[in-house]
Parts: structure tokens; sequence; C-alpha cells
């Protein structure tokens, strides 16, 4: 039977403020990952794209093997999804670049993002990315920061 | 169970009044094999274990003749979750069938094109049996059936879409005697996906029994994005980590090249990247 467990969308910025670190963001999506891959609470959702963009800039220090070893190795943890650029996956985010120019600034690569939450029917598109966070309320998903809330709230 | 999974049937004998009995019973018949399939569908099992029976709720006689039935559970022992999440299931798919044959509007999945023969032979009643309206419908909503103009061309099975890609799970049951085929077990969906395979490829797919793997190739979907089967390409089965020894511990994520990091945020550092700065 089809299971119930949500599936939440990801970008690669929420991944890249992990790499780096970002103070509170790096916490909140370490939490959401973790809760995701050991606890089974729902399964995070990324576009193959993700696997390309999550690199370091260009100029910056090499990584070392066993880095890269962990960065191929999150993409095939348990309960993280990595959904191929289908052609399907692909028109739709064509569309969408044009659909929402009156809403955002989406670059070809975001609506890659956008039409993969869609696509899965992901109950949230988690981002850090301004141009996509304009279009929630706007694009058929729910768009919003990473958020991560215990099992149960009343334990806080 | 919840009483909003309550299902509706009626028939409206018009001028005449009267509702003959063995229509009726032919409705009711038609009904609960249509929430039946779908059950098979949603549950994957066979009739024989079914977990699902509908109990009357409300039944009146009179034109409009009219059945309210609900979901309960077969077995005392059954899950009571499993078996609410099901009667939920089964009659949003009811729902989904009940627009589709209704106006033709909507599109099909697996679970609620099973049910579209059974409401399609209810219409012919409309035709045949002299009656003026039959109406199905669920949680309140019912929806005349037997008015839609091409009712005979509509398909009873999904739009299914072929695409290039992968799917993830655990490979199962493997099958040698019709033709090369596995099952693809999709813990986190919950999909089974049946998958394909060259007669080469046999020690691959053996070697990878009961391991979580990405299988690569053709696939075969149902509108909603549900695989439903895929065609591997040669040697396209990938192993994924399954011991603890080959899972990620995710601390070594965080901040795996926070030294290179001057503090831009990571959406713009993203830009960056994009724009190969």
């Amino acid at each position: 039977m089809e299971n119930d467990v949500e599936r939440r969308c990801w970008d690669t910025t929420n991944l890249i403020a992990v790499a780096n670190h970002e103070n509170d963001r790096a916490h909140t999506c370490q939490r959401i990952i973790n809760d995701a891959i050991k606890h089974q609470r729902w399964t995070i959702v990324m576009s193959s794209l993700a696997s390309v963009e999550f690199v370091r800039r260009r100029g910056s220090a090499q990584l070392t093997e066993a880095q890269v070893r962990d960065l191929e190795t999150i993409f095939k943890q348990p309960n993280i999804e990595v959904k191929d650029l289908s052609l399907e996956i692909a028109d739709n985010a064509r569309l969408f670049v044009l659909k929402y120019q009156d809403y955002a600034k989406l670059r070809p690569n975001d609506a890659v993002h956008l039409a993969t939450a869609i696509n899965v029917n992901a109950s949230v598109l988690e981002t850090y990315d301004e141009e996509l966070l304009r279009l929630d309320g706007i694009a058929d998903v729910k768009i919003r920061k990473p958020e991560w809330m215990p099992d149960n709230p009343r334990l806080l | 169970m919840t009483a909003d999974n309550e299902v509706s049937l009626s028939l409206d004998a018009g001028d005449a009044g009267v509702v003959e009995a063995a229509a009726f019973i032919k409705a009711t018949d038609l009904l609960l094999k249509a929430l039946g399939a779908i059950e098979d569908s949603v549950a994957r099992s066979k009739p024989q274990s079914r977990i699902l029976n509908w109990k009357i709720r409300e039944l009146s006689y009179r034109s409009p003749a009219k059945l309210c039935v609900l979901p309960e559970t077969k077995a005392a022992e059954c899950d009571h979750d499993r078996a609410e999440q099901l009667a939920d299931k089964v009659v949003t798919h009811f729902n989904s069938a009940s627009i589709y044959v209704a106006g033709g509007q909507g599109s099909l999945n697996i679970a609620s094109g099973a049910a579209v023969k059974h409401l399609k032979e209810l219409s012919t009643l409309v035709r045949k049996g002299g009656y003026r309206q039959i109406s199905i419908g669920s949680r309140g909503t019912m929806y005349q059936i037997g008015s839609h103009q091409n009712l005979e061309e509509l398909s009873e099975t999904p739009v299914q879409r072929i695409s290039q890609g992968s799917e993830r799970g655990v490979v199962g049951s493997i099958n040698v005697r019709s033709g090369m085929k596995f099952k693809l077990f999709n813990d986190s969906f919950g999909w089974i996906v049946d998958v394909t395979f060259e007669e080469d490829d046999l020690e691959l797919v053996k070697k990878s029994l009961g391991r979580r793997a990405d299988v690569y190739g053709s696939v075969v979907r149902e509108p909603g994005h549900r695989p439903v089967s895929l065609t591997m390409r040669p040697g396209g089965l990938r192993d994924l980590p399954t011991g603890p020894e080959e899972a990620m511990d995710l601390d070594r994520l965080v901040g795996m090249w926070a030294d290179d990091w001057d503090g831009t945020p990571a959406e713009e550092y993203l830009r960056m990247v994009r724009d190969g700065e």
C-alpha cells in the first residue's frame, strides 16, 4: 500500500547551508536530514540537479577523497530520494520560467527544483532561494525556508 | 471508522416512481465491486484478502432509492490505523472515479481506474433500465452518471507516461519463469515496481537481491508520478549503502567546506557556483 510519508522537496541551497555551516540554517537542515534518515519521519526528495550544483565555488581548495565520497553518499541514504531530470520535469520547468516571470526571476535551474517538487507531489519545497520563495502561494506547491519541528511539540 | 468515508448510491425511477428490486440489487453489486476493485489495487491484495467490509448506514426504497454504506474492518485483529488509512484511500479513489465517469473530467490512476469498468456498467441501468438518474458519491457529494455522451469511449485504464529515469528500492521476488522480472520495493513511498531485465543481467540482479538499489531504464508512470513498471537498461542496477559501515556520518557533512566559506549565504553561494565564479 502506498505510504503516507511526507515528501519534502529540497533544492541545493539547503545542502550548501549545511556544508558551509551557516549558523542556524545548518542546524535546522541537519535535523531535517537526520529525521529523514534515522527516524523515517519524512522523505527528502531532491532533483538529480542538486548533485551537480552541490560543489564548491571555483578556485576553492580541493576536497579530500573522503569528503568527495561523503558528498556522493548523501544522495544514497535511506529516505533521500533523487529524482532524475526527466523530459516531463524539464518541460514543466521550461513552462514555469515563463509562467512566473511576473512574480520572480526564476532561472532554469530553480524551475527544475520547482517542477520536481510538483512532479513528486511534495508537501513542500524548502529552499533559501529568495526567487523561489517569492512563488509561495502562487505555484502549485507550498514553498518555504527549511523548518524543523520536534515529533511531539508538547515536549518542547 | 470515520463517518466521513460514507459512500452513497441513488436510483431515481422518475415518473414511474418505483425502483425494481433487481435493478437495485444489481446497482448495489456494481457499487461494491467498484469499491472492492479499488481496495485490491490500493492494498495490492486479492479479493479474498480484503479487510474492508461495507455496512449499510442508510437505506430507503422509495424513489429515489438510496443506499449509503460505511467501511468497517472485517477482522477484529486487523490493525485499526492501517484499515482507516486504507478506507480513506479507497473512498478518495472512488471519488476520483465517480468524477471521471460522471463527466469525463479528471484523470485516472491505477486505483481509481479499477472501478471505472463497474461504474460504466452501472450507467447502463440508466439507459437500458429506464431510470431517470443514477447518482453515486462520497463524503456528501453526489455525481450523476449515465449522462456522459461518450461513456463507451471513456478509457478504463489510466494514461501512462514513459520516460527514461531511475527508481530506488529493495530488490526482491526475482521471477525467471515468464521472462526476466523482479519487484522493486520502494519503502519510502510504498511503491512496488515491476522491473523487466535482460537475461545477461540475471547474476547482477541476484547479487542485489534483498539490497537497496537504484535501477535505471525506461519507467512507466501513471498520473501522479507513481511508477508502475520499469524496463531495466543493460547493466542498469547499482547497489546502495545498506550497512552502518556504509552509512554516512551526518556530522561530517556539517561544515564540510566551512574552511573556505566567507559568510556568503547559501543562495548567493549557489548563484556563484552556477555562474562559474
